[in-house]
């Protein structure tokens, strides 16, 4: 008897849950949802403009979606009013968001994403130089939700710049007050190219790290592989190193309580992808091509740090990874760190193994 | 005559999972906010503590005979009507650690559903337990023994993928004011998981075992230290600030974690498998609530669980419908009451014990004439070598 009721109560539960009866259950059927691959969020005349795509299959081309509103969560619930699929947000893994809006501050829209349940704190966030919107067209759509996975898939390998979860950028801007996030730009053929970093202080963005700046904060952050350098040696020769990896330590340099200066030592390792025709591999020639990609890179992440003390921004959380390695000064270097910032010594040591 | 006992191992396994949902729930955000990078510290903070409850609750059990529980053991200690009195003052605060959990159940589940499905939710919840509580409670030790496996397997999955997205800049360096707050953060988490004094009333259902301290210390220390690992995941994969703000971070990082490209969204699985704990938790509180009901008044009969199950509801309905309520009052009023069930009567009783012991031989609750402890017992045992004499 104790079975039967088990059983009936089971099947009770199970039938309910099924979907066959309706009253509890509203959600929509599989083939009437638009999964939003991307979504691509830019400054309005009501407030913020959001461009919405899935991605695209064999079956159908990307869907593009759009909506206004005073608010980014008000403009997504009004792009539910567009088309005849219902659109989901569960499997959002991108976020573009336009220049115009980053210059006037991001705060209002990360707040949104932390709250909202659909949304992921794991999704990818892209700082586009120019219209984010303009990314999503019909025609490029799914050419670029695919662009954008690759991006997220292959973020520091190579040429391609780190990538920055919105997580990241929300607890790094609690932290440190300033955050960094990769930035796109679009190419008049219609594809997304890696176009450095672009640094937000406060909210708002102030400035880019572009070319040799965006190289320095790979190397400080230990995120390069597989990337190629072109460099220079002192006969005006062209060689090519491959860099396989780099480690960096960030440390500071204190005199009575103050700090002075940041002192970054890196590792690299690498390998000669392209040398002279007439280069003869001996412990001289390795110790020179060792001694120019050190210069290189040391330069890069002075020139990194330089635009950083600029606009007197922190975005790598220098003052706290130095304050991880001197717990005793954390407290005073907190108090002391947006003043000395802009005037410290940089003191960048790299050190090159090369091989065959 | 066989009767329904469990082993010291299964009562702590349906404790550690019982004590698992409000932990998980409600310990983590509080710590993040109080003692911020440290407040994964919280769960190792609490071992002293909740190592102290368990000593309070053996020591005024040590002498007892097998059969016999907390409830026989604050009445020997305060005497027939005090002893009852604080016998039901456990009752009333059980129902209201009832409605509470399944109210928080409901905030957990609906957290990716519509608050439509949240009455469904609660019912099938209730009607699970309610059906638990009515059986052996040997027969509900072994499906925890199962539920323990799901859930260690689970955890085992969420901390390691957790484990491999810690930002250490996320925990060091530690502020003054986080070592500050730490106190306060052990003690919320002492608070929560000292509900686990209600596992002494089960000591009636449970064998005497030799090494059983040693067991439920070991126990005790394995929760904290699991409690521990799972604030550190937290703390260290998403930082204080958003740890602090999200509703249940565990299942908000969850929400992040992927196993490949393969499994996303592990939030829908982990709330899945952690509603075994709920469940657990729930339908132990229904059939603690029942014991004492029938400790209390004499009153048996299967409909106890339903009628508990039903009142549990109602309450939450009545009390903890708004979750902002809900919220302030699992932050402001469960840990103070929890701890004074865990520390300040038992604490009291032991030492009125003690006291008692030095002059006479302890008062049985179960006489009306004021008999001690040792009269009664020989008593109970005659009558039942009689019975047994009877039927043989």
């Amino acid at each position: 008897m104790r079975r039967l009721a088990a059983l009936l109560l089971t099947a009770a539960v199970l039938l309910s849950l099924s979907g066959c009866s309706n009253p509890a259950d509203r959600a929509a059927r599989m083939e009437d949802l638009a999964l939003l691959r991307v979504l691509a969020v830019d400054g309005g005349d009501e407030g913020v403009k959001v461009t919405a795509a899935t991605g695209e299959t064999s079956q159908q081309p990307a869907l593009v979606l759009q909506a206004e509103g005073k608010t980014v969560i008000a403009a997504c619930l009004a792009i539910r009013g567009d088309g005849t699929a219902y659109p989901s947000y569960t499997h959002l893994d991108q976020l573009l968001i336009g220049e115009e809006l980053a210059l006037g501050g991001l705060g209002e829209l990360l707040e949104s994403v932390e709250r909202d349940r659909e949304l992921r704190l794991s999704s990818r966030l892209w700082l586009v130089r120019g219209t984010a919107g303009d990314t999503l067209s019909e025609e490029t759509a799914g050419r670029v939700v695919e662009r954008l996975s690759m991006l997220e898939e292959m973020a520091g390998v190579g040429s391609n710049d780190m990538d920055r979860t919105i997580g990241a950028a929300i607890v790094s801007l609690q932290r440190s007050g300033a955050t960094f996030l990769p930035a796109l730009t679009l190419s008049e053929e219609g594809n997304l190219l890696a176009a450095g970093y672009g640094v937000l202080k406060g909210d708002r963005l102030v400035c880019y790290l572009e070319g040799d700046c965006s190289k320095g904060v790979d190397l400080m952050l230990g995120i390069t592989t597989d990337d190629v350098v072109e460099l220079t040696l002192p006969g005006g020769q062209a060689a090519a190193v491959r860099l396989n990896g780099v480690r960096s330590g960030i440390s500071g340099e204190f005199r009575d309580g103050v700090l002075t200066g940041i002192r970054i030592s890196s590792k690299l390792t690498g390998t000669a992808a392209q040398l002279p025709t007439d280069w003869v591999w001996t412990d001289e020639s390795v110790g020179l091509l060792e001694e120019v990609t050190a210069d290189w890179a040391e330069d890069c992440i002075r020139q990194s740090l330089a635009m950083m003390q600029s606009v007197n921004a922190d975005p790598l959380e220098l003052c706290r990874r130095i304050g991880g390695r001197a717990p005793g000064h954390w407290e005073s270097l907190q108090e002391q760190w947006e003043t000395v910032f802009p005037d410290l010594e940089v003191l960048a040591e790299a050190e090159v193994k090369m091989t065959r | 005559m066989g009767r329904d006992l469990i082993s010291v191992k299964q009562l702590m396994t349906l404790l550690f999972l019982a004590m698992l949902s409000p932990g998980v729930q409600l310990t983590p955000g509080w710590a993040a906010e109080r003692a911020g990078a440290v407040g994964w510290l919280a769960g190792v903070g609490a071992i002293p503590l909740l190592l102290l409850l368990g000593w309070l609750v053996s020591a005024l059990t040590r002498d007892l005979p097998e059969g016999r529980g907390l409830a026989d053991a604050l009445c020997a200690a305060l005497g027939p009507w005090v002893g009852r009195g604080v016998v039901l003052l456990y009752l009333i605060w059980e129902l209201v650690l009832l409605a509470v959990g399944i109210r928080q159940y409901g905030q957990k589940v609906t957290m990716d559903y519509d608050d439509e499905r949240l009455w469904f939710c609660l019912v099938v919840l209730c009607v699970m337990a309610v059906w638990i509580a009515s059986g052996k409670l040997s027969a509900f030790a072994r499906a925890g023994e199962i539920f323990y496996l799901a859930i260690a397997a689970l955890l085992i999955v969420i901390l390691a993928a957790g484990v491999l997205q810690i930002d250490w800049l996320n925990l060091v360096p530690v502020e003054r004011e986080d070592w500050m707050g730490l106190p306060a953060a052990v003690g919320e988490a002492a608070g929560v998981l000292s509900a686990a004094v209600y596992g002494g009333f089960l000591l009636e259902k449970t064998r005497r075992e030799p090494d059983a301290a040693a067991q439920r210390r070991r126990w005790t220390v394995k929760f904290c230290l699991v409690l521990a690992v799972i604030q550190l995941v937290i703390l260290g994969g998403m930082g204080t600030h958003l740890a602090a703000r999200a509703e249940m971070p565990l299942f908000a990082l969850a929400r992040d974690m992927s196993i490949g490209s393969a499994v996303q969204r592990l939030e829908g699985v982990v709330v899945s498998l952690w509603i075994l704990s709920d469940l657990t938790l729930v339908a132990l509180r229904i059939w603690v609530g029942a014991a004492l009901i029938r400790w209390l008044f004499g009153i048996r009969g299967r409909w106890l669980p339903p009628v508990l199950g039903a009142a549990a509801l109602l309450l939450g309905e009545l009390w903890f419908s708004d979750p902002w309520v809900l919220r302030d009052f699992s932050a402001a009023v469960l840990p103070a009451g929890n701890a004074v069930m865990a520390f300040v009567f038992p604490a009291a009783a032991l030492a009125v014990l003690r006291l008692r012991r030095r002059k006479t031989g302890g008062i049985s609750c179960a006489s009306n004439k004021g008999e001690t402890e040792d009269v009664v017992m020989k008593k109970t045992d005659e009558k039942k070598e009689k019975k047994d004499a009877e039927k043989c």
